[in-house]
């Protein structure tokens, strides 16, 4: 086992120094630069703190669309994405319940503030 | 740039310009532009055309050319024509076709006063002036970019579209399969596009990027309409749609002309200069393809990143605020929307 503090421990602290400490002292490209990676390893953090979860709930929710046991994710989405452009899923309620998870899930780990409006 | 560029480049200003001399008193690399490279340049001409002291603007193709945006010599030819057509535009003065002055084709053209950057230009309400005026300008502007019309001898290499929404859904669709990944959530969303395309209208000039990020604002208002390399025949309501998407509003989703203010200003600039009458439902569709566009443009920008050979944390991030667009491109197309094709 890896010893603590843990990854997502590192770069949440590394993250706010840049943010808080060093981003303020800078200017122009610099700053711009700065924030730049403060946002990186803000996305990076959430995606370590979330872990498998939300890819195994796409599993699941893809799975239970499209009635496949296919295991791999890149697979049943590349089937989703056929059966959308063919028409055969294209408008379905189900389909978007599904879509609509998947892509809040994603947002969530990317950027979380666009979740919070409207 | 180097110093032997820099006499090369004089020469040749001073030969296209008639002047008895030309020298470029400063040199610098301007940001902004993901494709190409721009200089600032301060050159100090003795007679021609420009005689006196010109602040001017130098771009070229950056290193690694993306397939899908025009050339120097095919933008040249734009900024002419919209000058032309009464569009605001930094004045396009030469172009260079020439490999032995720099190597590449380049376009020489007027420094523009102002803040293009779209988060600045959203914020700093010093900028622009009174803002409904200014989108009510911004309207009219548009107009005269749609007056501009097929078949055209200067602009003959631009694509023209027969049915430009549908030819649309083609494009992306093919882009997405370039990507090699599948994106369901854009699928979706294409599928809407593909049941729900407006008839084919009239064709004109379209901008393909007429944006808050690619309009210059100084304390008075535009003082140009940059970016003209997505340029192509296509439907005017596109550039309406794109401009008062919700992913270009920067911050300000209340004002729903790119974070700058009200439809009603800008629609009305646009009609009385263009006397057509602006349909809000076609609108709406462009609107859905503006997000499936941006984000198809982000995925595109990331790839340049991880496959491209391009590493850079912009396009790297660039890439990852595709879900954000596809998010929003489901709540557009709800499935209580497909019923009314």
């Amino acid at each position: 086992m890896r010893d603590r503090p843990t990854s997502e421990e590192l770069l949440v602290e590394a993250r706010r120094i840049l943010r808080e400490e060093l981003a303020p002292e800078l200017k122009g490209a610099q700053r711009y630069k700065s924030l730049m990676i403060a946002n990186a390893l803000g996305m990076a953090a959430r995606e370590l703190a979330a872990g498998d979860a939300p890819l195994r709930r796409e599993r699941e929710l893809l799975q239970d669309l499209l009635g496949e046991a296919e295991a791999d994710l890149a697979a049943l989405n590349a089937l989703l994405a056929a059966k959308l452009r063919d028409g055969s899923l294209a408008g379905d309620a189900k389909a978007y319940t599904v879509l609509m998870e998947v892509a809040e899930a994603k947002v969530r780990e990317v950027n979380p503030k666009a979740l919070g409006v409207d | 740039m180097e110093l032997e560029r820099q006499d090369a480049i004089a020469a040749w200003l001073a030969r296209e310009s008639g002047a008895s001399s030309a020298e470029i008193t400063a040199c610098k690399p301007l940001s902004g532009g993901a494709i190409q490279e721009n200089w600032a340049l301060d050159v100090s001409f003795g007679g021609g055309s420009l005689s006196g002291t010109r602040e001017l603007v130098l771009r070229t193709d950056a290193p690694s050319g993306v397939a899908v945006s025009l050339g120097r010599a095919e933008e040249f030819a734009l900024l002419r024509a919209a000058e032309t057509a009464g569009v605001t535009v930094p004045k396009p003065h030469f172009l260079c076709r020439d490999p032995r002055v720099l190597g590449k084709d380049f376009v020489v053209m007027d420094r523009l006063r102002g803040v293009g950057l779209g988060p600045k230009v959203v914020k700093d309400t010093s900028l622009g002036g009174d803002r409904e005026a200014l989108v009510e300008q911004l309207g009219r502007e548009l107009a005269r970019i749609h007056s501009i019309l097929p078949p055209r001898e200067d602009l003959a290499f631009l694509d023209r579209p027969e049915d430009p929404a549908q030819a649309a859904v083609a494009a992306h669709r093919g882009h997405l399969d370039a990507l090699g990944e599948p994106h369901p959530a854009l699928e979706w969303g294409l599928a809407w596009c593909a049941e729900h395309a407006p008839a084919a209208g009239e064709t004109t000039l379209v901008h393909q990027d007429f944006r808050t990020g690619n309009l210059m604002l100084d304390e008075s208002g535009l003082t140009g309409v940059l970016d003209w390399e997505f340029a192509a025949w296509g439907a005017p309501l596109s550039d309406i749609g794109w401009f008062c998407a919700k992913c270009w509003r920067f911050g300000r989703p209340d004002l729903e002309v790119g974070g700058l203010g009200s439809r009603e200003a800008f629609y009305r600039g646009y009609e009385a200069e263009s006397g057509r009458q602006i349909d809000p439902e076609a609108v709406a569709f462009w609107e859905v393809m503006a997000h499936i566009r941006w984000g198809i443009i982000a995925l595109q920008q990331g790839e340049r990143h991880y496959a491209g050979g391009e590493t850079s944390l912009e396009l790297a991030l660039t890439g990852r605020i595709a879900p954000e667009l596809e998010l929003e491109v489901l709540r557009m197309t709800p499935p209580q929307r497909w019923e009314s094709a």
